[in-house]
């Protein structure tokens, strides 16, 4: 419209031109979405188990799953408790064995090899008591042993007859269980439901990069903006993957940088439409594993967390 | 209406010759200092409109301040446009609707050579004809260059071409370029008579550049492709994915459909009793509304600074307009033209071109837009003379459009490519001659022909 000072035109040109590198970068990820076949219920007797039963009965409606419950408290004061669950969610029951609930599910995913863990977290907790505190020692063992998708039930709410209408996928950093997250974040999403990759900027992650951009070159400079440009370059391939499935299978998908100092993200902790926040868990990155357990201490609505 | 026309209205009395010449110096003086860029443009504008608004409240050329409002607020519309389609263009392209469908075209081509050179160009014009020069270039500018730093190519052909083929989709329609909205809207020029006369030249000035560039640069480009060479680059643009540029589709699809239908209202907006500042507004309030993810952003990407230009440089002519001067200047030039159309329609083709390839072609326009109006006869022809010597005598200079301002800098920066005077001259010149040859032929033949739309009393 009008003359830019040569400043502008270089930064313009350079955002355009990253922009058109993006476009080139070969299609090396595609999207396949697991159909889970079974999956392990984990109750523990708390209020949160009518969330983890609802999502259940839905899941098993949807994929058409073979479900076992097991009760994994670790003193069973009702012994019909699972079992009349699982008579309800037409499954069947697994007879713990004596030890620490963690150990009793991590039996429980060997035994029946299954797809999918459900469990509440904080286990055998009152949610409103420990609020943003504590995920509970059951879930730090779980994240750090299971081998399969743990499906993390918060507090309640009504849900829908074909849950996860919205599922956002967060991203902090890279991650190498990003393709996996984006698997089954499609998998999990409602048929024409909308998916939307959340890159998300933390301010400690900024500034981390900068002290260590500044400690190498004093000159450095580096902000929050170029966090986020990062990180869009760093998921293109996922990006591009998952904006082609939503064209194949007609669901909704956007990808968005989210600046954490200008936003509280709250669509990542209570938000209304209960969207499922599924995860990347790197467990050789510590960033990663902190970055979970974070965002399920904080989170109201159900958390999928993809281990790896 | 514009000020030009509400300056005629006032009919303020004519001053002793001594004022419109001190008057037209200190214009005069202001289009210098916009032209060396000594001060920003837009602080010479303002300078020189606070200067000519003391000088015409101490000599009375103005009889109270009240007429520079009065002046003013017959512009509001220009700055409707602008502010609108600053607002539209910026939603739209943080969309990635045009990077997308730059990537789309390019894959088309499947590496050849001679259909990438021409998508290339024929996007540029596209793009410019929608968005304007600068938002277009920078997105035109950028994809050459990536495609040749893929295909390893020498980029200057390509992007000397891009800012050459940019000043023809300037003039496509009403709100292509600045001096479009200016002189579309002090003539009241329905945005239709724009594709009914300056399209279509448009067009034949882009034929004519890129033939012109064909045979300029065909030793500067693998023009003939061996099967092989032709198999390496179709796989390389193969590996181009356009969805990897897009963040939303919704929001992709929501910005091409307020976009295309602006451009309906565009076209519409003189049978609907609406200005075009009210169609810009509407188009670019929609954007905010249903494709804009961050309104403070998008409203920050208006060019204000454009807005403050523009206010002083109003202000300046009509203070000059109201001494008289322009019109004296304009009985002038029908004088040196015998009263004849036929010799008035080069005169200013050949003028306005020329003085555009020197200085902006923003002023070139505010000072020729008074003349125009004063000389009388029928105007059409004028004011499409007028149009197109303002966008194609950009092409003359390396300085003359801010195209090719754009594609010098980043031939410099990105390509470590040095674009001199001589050699630019030699392309850009040659090219705007034969263009505004081309350019007096095809109004001559308008006006002989009586093919111009009559305007709107």
């Amino acid at each position: 419209m009008f003359e830019p000072t040569q400043t502008e035109v270089d930064q313009d040109v350079h955002k355009s031109i990253d922009l058109f590198e993006r476009a080139m970068q070969p299609g090396s990820l595609t999207i396949a979405p697991p159909e889970p076949e079974s999956l392990l219920l984990a109750l523990d007797a708390s209020a949160q188990d009518e969330m983890s039963v609802a999502i259940v009965q839905r899941l098993k409606a949807r994929f058409d799953l073979k479900v076992t419950v097991i009760d994994a408290r670790d003193r069973v004061e009702n012994p019909d408790y699972a079992a009349g669950i699982a008579s309800k969610l037409q499954g069947s029951t697994l007879t713990s064995v004596e030890g620490e609930a963690y150990e009793k599910i991590q039996q429980g995913l060997e035994a029946t090899g299954c797809d999918l863990l459900v469990v509440p977290s904080p286990f055998g907790r009152d949610i409103d008591k420990v609020g943003e505190d504590s995920t509970g020692t059951v879930m730090d063992v779980l994240l750090a042993r299971s081998n399969v998708p743990v499906l993390v039930t918060r507090k309640t709410y009504p849900i829908a007859d074909v849950p996860f209408a919205h599922v956002f996928l967060a991203m902090s950093a890279e991650n190498e269980a990003a393709p996996q997250a984006g698997n089954w974040a499609v998998t999990m999403l409602a048929p024409s439901g909308n998916l939307q990759l959340m890159l998300v900027v933390e301010d400690e992650a900024v500034e981390n990069m900068q002290a260590m951009l500044k400690a190498m070159h004093q000159e450095a400079d580096f902000n929050a903006e170029k966090y986020g440009e990062a990180l869009r370059r760093s998921f293109v391939p996922l990006h591009t993957a998952l904006m082609n499935a939503s064209r194949e299978r007609k669901f909704k998908y956007s990808c968005d940088v989210y600046h954490e100092r200008h936003a509280p993200l709250q669509e990542l902790t209570s938000d209304k439409r209960h969207p499922l926040l599924v995860l990347g868990f790197e467990r050789a990155d510590h960033l990663s594993q902190g970055y979970v357990h974070d965002r399920i201490r904080r989170a109201e609505n159900t958390v999928l967390v993809i281990p790896r | 209406m514009s000020v030009l026309v509400a300056v005629s209205e006032t009919a303020l009395a004519p001053q002793p010759a001594w004022v419109m010449i001190l008057f037209a110096l200190v214009m005069l003086a202001t289009y210098v200092g916009v032209a060396v860029e000594r001060f920003h443009k837009t602080v010479a504008a303002l300078c020189g409109a606070a200067l000519l608004v003391v000088l015409a409240l101490a000599l009375g050329v103005f009889p109270d301040y009240e007429v520079v409002h009065e002046k003013l607020s017959h512009d509001l519309n220009v700055f409707g446009v602008i502010i609108g389609t600053g607002i539209l263009v910026g939603v739209t392209g943080k969309s990635g609707l045009f990077h997308f469908l730059s990537i789309l075209i390019v894959k088309t081509t499947r590496g050849r050579t001679t259909a990438l050179y021409l998508a290339i160009c024929g996007l540029t014009f596209v793009f410019v004809a929608l968005l304007t020069i600068v938002p277009a270039m920078l997105i035109v500018s950028s994809l050459a260059l990536v495609i040749c730093r893929s295909l390893k190519y020498d980029p200057k052909p390509l992007l000397i071409s891009v800012a050459i083929c940019a000043n023809s989709g300037a003039m496509v329609t009403f709100a292509s370029g600045l001096p479009n909205i200016m002189i579309g809207t002090a003539a009241r020029i329905p945005y239709a008579h724009f594709l009914l006369v300056a399209a279509p030249y448009a067009v034949l000035s882009l034929l004519i550049a890129v033939a012109m560039l064909r045979v300029m640069y065909r030793r500067e480009l693998p023009w003939n492709q061996s099967a092989e060479e032709l198999s390496v680059l179709n796989e390389k643009i193969a590996q181009f994915d356009p969805w990897a540029l897009v963040d939303s589709k919704k929001v992709l699809v929501r910005s091409a459909v307020i976009l295309g239908l602006t451009i309906v209202g565009f076209a519409v907006a003189q049978p609907l009793g609406v200005g075009m500042d009210f169609i810009a507004m509407v188009g670019g309030t929609a954007a905010l509304l249903f494709a804009g993810k961050d309104i403070e952003d998008a409203v920050s990407k208006v060019n204000w600074t454009v807005i403050l230009f523009f206010t002083g440089l109003f202000v300046i002519i009509a203070a000059v307009e109201s001494t008289g001067a322009l019109e004296k200047l304009s009985e002038f030039v029908v004088t040196l033209a015998g009263e004849s159309p036929l010799m008035l329609i080069p005169i200013m083709s050949g003028f306005s071109a020329v003085a555009s390839a020197i200085v902006d072609n923003i002023p070139v326009a505010a000072t020729l837009i008074p003349i125009v109006r004063h000389i009388g006869g029928p105007p059409e022809p004028l004011w499409w003379a007028l149009v197109i010597g303002c966008n194609l005598g950009g092409n003359a200079t390396p300085i003359g459009s801010i195209s090719c301002v754009i594609a010098i800098h980043t031939l410099h920066k990105e390509a470590d490519t040095h674009v001199g005077w001589g050699e630019f001259l030699k392309v850009g010149g040659t090219i705007m001659l034969i263009q505004m040859a081309g350019a007096i032929v095809y109004l001559l033949a308008f006006y002989s022909l009586g093919l111009f739309p009559t305007l709107p009393g």
